[in-house]
């Protein structure tokens, strides 16, 4: 299948187009002048932005299906969108299209304790859906990815990011219980046991038709309702931080606490990460003489004190041991500790959280290449990415986790720049593909996806895949409107 | 103290973590002790493998890596005490067991932290 990227519509019939979802959405809902659609055409990262035709704002499961039926009339493509924060040019508008903005479906509609789970609208978000949570008594907890708290709970779900819980529950794709969707067609479906139940509760026992909008980008439908996981809240919580002065010995020690089934979630992040929160933009490309190369966190939680100290016996016993194999590791150092020594260390403290230092900086550009991938490859990896970041003048800010009980884990590298300067974004776009090229030669998978990267590793995917993609792509989105750009078409 | 008196970090973007952290906080103390008396001197600091010294100069505060530049006083020792030192709490317990020791002019060093705790806006603690 070809991309389809059709061309703007001609003037008459754009005001046709415009006319038709005026008629659904009422007048107030339709935008088409043209710094509303910059606003939407563009993102962080070094993708080059796009022009839609028109922005429309849904807020109810009926208008999504009404505006799909109108954009398949017009032939128009459609791009879902809640606030764009994806970091991989996911939700840029190819010339033309009509972007659907999700955000004011932001309604929380249940959350069930004794199953626990709360289903939700794709605009709820994850400061707004914790806040519902503790307002009203709830003793359940979610999971946070690292990105902003105005950022969709559903978004991240349905692309399988990662977050503060997904060493013991998996990629956040997993969190999900069931989905409501509208299809291009206009026609509204549901998955998981809510497809013959009342309840929520789960995927199983059906067939997994959720896997049919999951890491899909929008391209197979529109999700409007969502069913996340969500857990019993610990009383206690200690998060501390080990500096080491090698990665592979961090690696070895996150590993090894991974699979303790101890730790609520343990990770590393690179040195330039300390630096950039205390203002430095641009950290240089290598640490100062001493400092460490990482940093790794573990999160700690229990019902008591005597729960809480058994798992920091086991965190100390963890650290022994690499120390004992030789392993040059500073702390654990107490997350209170950090906050009094500066304030600035409270953005680590809590979730969620907006580290604004990848935000808010010259030029505000942000991408990323993550990948999942095997454990045991996290050193080699890791190693041929440094170098690929430094060649191009980026420091090391790299991510990691193990996911799942320690059966795999994320490798992530984060990139800042000046989306003003071509010659940054030209320079990211070129790291990126060597990041991409080199990550997925040592056996790792990129998740959020972004449409150049797909197109770059086709040939390397099995061919079967492909075709079954395709041909799923085909069944359910015969004209090849929904969100055009993304993986192969 | 000069009312211009400022925190310097000599190559800010090489700078370690530790002098980052050092810098802000005497930032804040600075802003925190008014017209308090500041130390004179300078002051190694070697925490785990990172080092820092702090020059007390005319009108500025010289944050800079490594402790190769002149000094007066040194502390040394483990990284997990020395920051809560310089979060303003004197680690008596680790001064106790040799997991940090001073050399040099230990007034110089009291008054450092005395400063750093102003940053926290309360006195040094134990």
């Amino acid at each position: 299948m070809s991309a389809v990227a059709p061309a703007r519509p001609a003037a008459a019939t754009a005001a046709a187009l415009e006319a038709d979802l005026v008629a659904v959405l009422g007048r107030a809902r339709v935008f088409a002048d043209a710094p509303l659609r910059a606003a939407y055409g563009a993102d962080r990262t070094e993708c080059p932005p796009g022009d839609p035709v028109l922005v429309v704002q849904a807020c109810t499961t009926e208008e999504v299906a009404e505006v799909l039926r109108v954009a398949g009339r017009h032939r128009t493509p459609v791009v879902p969108r809640v606030t764009g924060n994806n970091v991989g040019g996911l939700t840029i508008p190819h010339e033309g299209a009509i972007v659907l903005d999700l955000a004011s479906m932001d309604r929380i509609l249940d959350v069930d304790e004794d199953d626990m789970y709360a289903l939700i609208e794709p605009g709820v978000s994850w400061q707004q859906l914790k806040d519902h949570l503790e307002a009203r008594g709830h003793g359940l907890r979610l999971g946070f990815p690292l990105a902003p708290p105005e950022t969709s709970v559903a978004a991240g779900c349905l692309m399988d990011g990662l977050g503060s819980l997904t060493l013991a529950h998996g990629p956040m794709g997993q969190w999900i219980n069931g989905l409501e969707v509208v299809l291009p067609s206009g026609e509204i479906v549901r998955t998981g046991a809510a497809a013959l139940s009342d309840s929520w509760f789960s995927r199983a026992p059906l067939p997994d038709l959720t896997g049919l909008f999951l890491n899909w980008f929008g391209a197979t439908g529109v999700v409007t309702k969502l069913a996340i996981q969500l857990w019993p809240r610990p009383a206690l919580r200690r998060r501390v931080f080990v500096l080491g002065h090698d990665l592979g010995a961090l690696f070895a020690v996150m590993r090894r606490l991974g699979r303790t089934g101890q730790m609520d979630d343990v990770g590393a992040i690179g040195w330039p990460a300390g630096k950039m929160l205390f203002g430095v933009e641009r950290p240089a490309v290598d640490p100062a003489p001493g400092e460490p190369v990482a940093y790794l966190f573990a999160d700690l939680s229990a019902g008591g004190a005597a729960e809480l100290a058994l798992k920091g016996a086991v965190l100390e016993e963890a650290l022994a041991e690499a120390r004992r194999a030789g392993a040059r590791l500073d702390g654990p150092i107490e997350m209170d500790t950090l906050v009094r020594l500066d304030p600035r260390f409270a953005k680590f403290a809590d979730y969620p959280t907006r580290l604004d230092f990848l935000l808010d900086h010259r030029g505000g550009g942000l991408s990323w290449v993550g990948t999942y991938g095997p454990q045991a490859r996290l050193e080699r990896a890791a190693e041929r990415a440094v170098a690929i970041l430094r060649a191009h003048g980026f420091p090391p800010l790299l991510v990691s986790r193990p996911m799942r009980g320690g059966h795999f884990a994320v490798l992530r590298f984060i990139v800042t720049f000046d989306r003003t300067d071509d010659g940054e974004a030209q320079n990211v776009r070129a790291c990126n593909r060597a990041l991409v090229e080199a990550l997925v030669d040592e056996g790792f998978v990129p998740y959020k996806m972004p449409g150049w990267a797909a197109r770059q590793l086709r040939e390397k995917f099995d061919p079967g895949f492909v075709a079954l993609m395709e041909r799923i792509k085909k069944l359910l989105d015969p004209q090849g409107l929904m969100n055009p750009g993304t993986w192969w078409w | 103290m000069p009312a211009d008196m400022r925190v310097r970090l000599h190559e800010r973007e090489r700078m370690s973590l530790l002098g980052l952290a050092l810098g802000a906080s005497l930032e804040r103390a600075l802003a925190a002790a008014g017209g308090a008396d500041l130390p004179r001197g300078a002051v190694a600091i070697e925490a785990g493998t990172m080092a820092v010294t702090i020059a007390f100069r005319g009108d500025e505060i010289v944050v800079r890596d490594g402790e190769d530049v002149p000094h007066e006083a040194a502390v040394r020792g483990e990284l997990t005490p020395l920051l809560e030192l310089c979060a303003g709490r004197l680690p008596l317990a680790a001064f106790l067991r040799g997991a940090v020791r001073t050399s040099g002019k230990l007034g110089l060093v009291l008054r450092l932290a005395r400063l750093l705790a102003a940053a926290q806006g309360a006195p040094v603690s134990a």
